[in-house]
């Protein structure tokens, strides 16, 4: 599984937002679009920090990282490479 | 320049210029931040905005103590504060660095987006709100129960920085329950309330400063929004509260999202005499 698409799997399994994962658009905004409120951010960096086995720190919790599903692969990506 | 760790950098520039920014922009929420804001302003400065304490570390920090730790890192930084700008609550804090970089250089442009005085009475109010938000996963005696207890604690008249304590404890005690019941982890629920708690804190040193001697110099931009800003202030106060006052067809919490206040802040920030 991508981490695109471990990110969907979060955002249906833990955070049950009520768009089908094939119809999740990675620019759509997770505020605006999926619904999240702010403990969901807060399950959102929990999970992905579970699931992917890293720690996002709060300098890193920033809304611009949080913005999307895109941004929030990309932290994911460069997290992993640090 | 060193990377400041009492502050997030929303945007570097290529010169010596700073804006520092103030205000609790925790990562979701509904109202704009200044990343928002930041995106649209065309002043050529680097922008910074102060960053609370680290969560679980702001106990007992007064005021001074958090403005100590910013203004530690805007000093080191050796940039030119063009100007301070706060939001809300955060005015409170842009007052007090506005006046300590004063010290050292020409004193910088104060604005002032929707500044309202932080009181006690908003601690209590911020935690009845998140009882409002999940009372369907409280039992109804339960609810009530942690209703009154808020009620109690906010008008105890205690020190903000133990209301904020003692609040925060209150919600981890309550209101983290009910997250978990709402389908949260547990995890999440108590990084939530070290969240919360962090806000309290936040505010709460807030009302420790007095921001009056330097908002009372300082241009004002206001939304149309009844229970913020300088409609907070009673009506015979609001003309000496700030130096003088634009107001804004838009509500509070799309100020700083909205391209005429972004045009009246990047003139504000061109009007600097001095430099």
């Amino acid at each position: 599984m991508t981490v695109t698409e471990t990110i969907k799997a979060i955002l249906a399994e833990d955070l049950f937002v009520d768009i089908p994962v094939p119809e999740m658009d990675p620019d759509d905004s997770l505020r605006d679009v999926f619904g999240l409120d702010s403990v969901g951010f807060v399950e959102l960096r929990v999970q992905c920090e579970d699931r992917f086995g890293l720690r996002i720190a709060d300098e890193d919790f920033l809304p611009e990282h949080f913005a999307s599903i895109g941004t929030v692969a990309s932290l994911v990506d460069r997290l992993r490479r640090d | 320049m060193l990377t400041p760790e009492s502050c997030l950098v929303l945007r570097k520039a290529g010169n010596d210029q700073l804006v520092v920014t103030a205000d609790f922009a925790a990562t979701g929420r509904t109202t704009a931040t200044f990343h928002d804001l930041a995106e649209r302003l065309r002043a050529d400065c680097t922008i910074w905005e102060i960053a609370p304490v680290p969560y679980g570390q702001e106990r007992g920090m007064t005021g001074t103590d958090q403005v100590d730790r910013w203004i530690g890192d805007i000093r080191g930084s050796g940039l030119w504060v063009r100007a301070v700008v706060g939001f809300c609550g955060g005015n409170a804090y842009a007052a007090a660095l506005a006046e300590r970089v004063a010290r050292w250089q020409d004193p910088p442009r104060l604005v002032l987006l929707d500044p309202g005085i932080p009181r006690p009475y908003m601690l209590g109010r911020h935690i009845e709100g998140w009882l409002r938000r999940y009372a369907g996963s409280f039992a109804p005696d339960h609810l009530a129960a942690a209703r009154e207890e808020v009620a109690a604690v906010a008008t105890s008249g205690e020190h903000p920085l133990v209301l904020a304590a003692r609040l925060g404890e209150l919600f981890g005690r309550a209101v983290a329950p009910a997250l978990v019941r709402a389908g949260h982890s547990t995890r999440a629920a108590n990084d939530f309330t070290r969240l919360v708690t962090g806000y309290l804190c936040w505010l709460a040193g807030a009302m420790q400063l007095d921001p009056r001697p330097q908002w009372r110099t300082a241009p004002a931009l206001n939304s149309n929004s009844p229970d913020f800003g300088l409609f907070l202030a009673p009506p015979q106060e609001r003309a000496t509260l700030v130096g003088s006052v634009r107001y804004f067809d838009v509500a509070h919490a799309d100020l700083m999202r909205d391209g005429e206040v972004a045009a009246a802040v990047d003139e504000l920030l061109g009007d600097r005499s001095g430099r």
